[in-house]
């Protein structure tokens, strides 16, 4: 008797050790969210949110202002201070979860959340373009008494492009639009470097139509649409056509729009294609039918 | 017999009971759905008066294990432990890492970053990491749906975390990216005789940004 409790208890000690280490599981909707606004009415955009695993979590949510990478791959880089429109801006951001206002937002298992963002700008302040994130970031695990741990915190983040007041002038040019002056076969890619001029980010979009040596149109394809923000460039990417045969000089000639009502950009280039295998595999045919004949002569010559 | 039966059934109980708290999200289909489809052009377009609303692209981000615990450190034995982060995003994203500083413990110091067998590895450049004489904190990344980058293309090779209290640049986990990726990361940790014993511990960042 006392053996079959004795081993009761030790089986009991088997019992797998909790860990604190839990997964963390997040869908987040939508990426990216773009504002135009003069303010005269309170935007409320939305932020789906949902937690996908089996036990509960909590995010605290902080405002982040961002600058355009230069590497001008539409990388947003977070800024460690921020100034004093930026500080203005946020005061008068209010993040409501379920009619409340938070700083953070918790989510039981498998729940799913809207997480409003309440713009209430006021008229002083300064009208002009503001860009930040809405960074969700998962509390650390506690502290394991007499072990050495990484505790990891998930961050998440909802960009948001706002354009605040009347928007100015719309100018912008085509920094470079270039492909390799000389292919042998498809496709081609085209690098796009765009530059806004403009006070405010535009959503500039286009297409690339390809016409051949007798000025027949024998490709046209769209551009992503792509966000450039104010005073900044871009390359526009996934610029490629895809055809595979190509003979001859091509001309390629860029349209891209920075707005629905203009201005529009043009730029063209030429490239020349020649299809150097073929042409290889050519010459060794005729080079062979030539020296089989040369063969076949010199044979009569000697009979 | 009939108490051991009870014993079983009781110590099963309490193993259900704790799976409920302790277990990993099984995988539905084999990765995960986004919600709600996921799409370049904007979702939803709302005129509220003069201002206009535009919404792009969903994403979903895992972490397999949200803590790596190596437990008590012994001088000159080497500690792998691993995690798998899994991203899927309808728009470009990157995925940067940073520590917020090196494994430290008030009452015994740093245990600091790992500069490999050679000495050379940094935030910035990996190098092989093998000998048990090469002390430290680093990381390794494996790609099993994706691209770690340039840096880990040797099984043996590592790289410090970017530590925020010195503003070291961050690491790029995924840079560039759309659509699924899956990284195993691998974190080692070394210590030396002259390490003094305690608890070290750090926070570890791992930040989904998509692209604007």
């Amino acid at each position: 008797m006392k053996k079959l409790i004795i081993l009761f208890f030790f089986l009991l000690a088997l019992k797998p050790n909790n860990a604190y280490a839990v997964p963390l599981d997040i869908s987040l909707s939508p990426a990216l969210i773009t504002i135009k606004t003069d303010g005269k009415d309170e935007s409320t955009p939305k932020i789906y949110i949902q937690n996908k695993t089996t036990h509960n979590v909590s995010y605290d949510i902080s405002l982040v202002p961002f600058q355009p990478s230069t590497l001008k791959n539409g990388e947003p880089i977070l800024q460690d201070s921020i100034d004093k429109d930026y500080n203005d801006l946020f005061q008068n951001i209010i993040i409501i979860d379920d009619n409340s206002p938070v700083t953070k937002v918790d989510l039981a298992p498998q729940q799913k959340k809207v997480i409003k963002l309440a713009l209430d700008l006021p008229t002083t302040l300064k009208k002009r373009d503001y860009y930040f994130s809405v960074i969700f970031t998962s509390s650390a695990e506690n502290k394991i008494e007499n072990s050495t741990a990484t505790n990891i915190n998930q961050a998440l983040g909802v960009n948001i492009l706002l354009s605040y007041g009347q928007q100015g002038q719309i100018q912008g040019e085509i920094k470079e639009f270039s492909a390799s002056s000389f292919v042998n076969k498809g496709p081609v890619s085209f690098k796009i470097d765009l530059k806004n001029n403009s006070n405010n980010f535009v959503t500039a979009s286009g297409n690339i139509l390809i016409k051949n040596m007798f000025g027949q149109a024998v490709g046209n394809f769209d551009l992503k649409p792509t966000n450039v923000l104010a005073n900044s460039q871009r390359i526009i990417e996934n610029s490629v056509w895809n055809e595979k045969f190509l003979l001859g000089l091509y001309s390629a000639k860029v349209e891209i729009s920075l707005s629905p009502s203009g201005p529009i950009l043009t730029k063209q280039i030429n490239f020349f294609a020649f299809p150097l295998e073929y042409i290889v595999f050519l010459i060794i045919i005729v080079s062979f039918i030539y020296y089989v004949r040369l063969r076949l002569k010199k044979k009569q010559t000697e009979n | 017999m009939g108490l051991i039966k009870v014993g079983l059934v009781f110590f099963l109980f309490l193993s259900a009971f704790d799976q409920k708290t302790n277990a990993q999200t099984p995988m539905e289909g084999g990765f995960y759905k986004i919600e709600p489809s996921a799409s370049d052009l904007p979702e939803v377009e709302r005129a509220i008066n003069s201002s206009v609303v535009k919404s792009y692209g969903s994403y979903s981000f895992n972490i397999s294990e949200s803590q790596i615990d190596f437990g008590k450190i012994v001088p000159t034995n080497p500690l792998t432990r691993k995690n798998t982060i899994k991203t899927n995003s309808s728009t470009k994203y990157f995925l940067k890492a940073y520590e917020n500083h090196q494994l430290l413990s008030p009452k015994s110091g740093v245990i600091p970053d790992a500069t490999c067998d050679s000495g050379t590895c940094s935030e910035q450049t990996s190098s092989i990491w093998k000998s048990i004489l090469a002390y430290g904190f680093g990381f390794h990344c494996k790609n099993t749906e994706g691209n770690c980058g340039q840096e880990f293309l040797t099984p043996d090779s590592y790289i410090q975390f970017a530590d925020k209290s010195k503003n070291e640049p961050y690491n790029y986990f995924l840079s560039d990216v759309t659509g699924k990726n899956q990284l195993e990361i691998t974190y080692k940790l070394n210590i030396s005789s002259k390490q003094k014993p305690g608890s070290y511990s750090n926070n570890l960042t791992l930040l989904f940004l998509p692209s604007y």
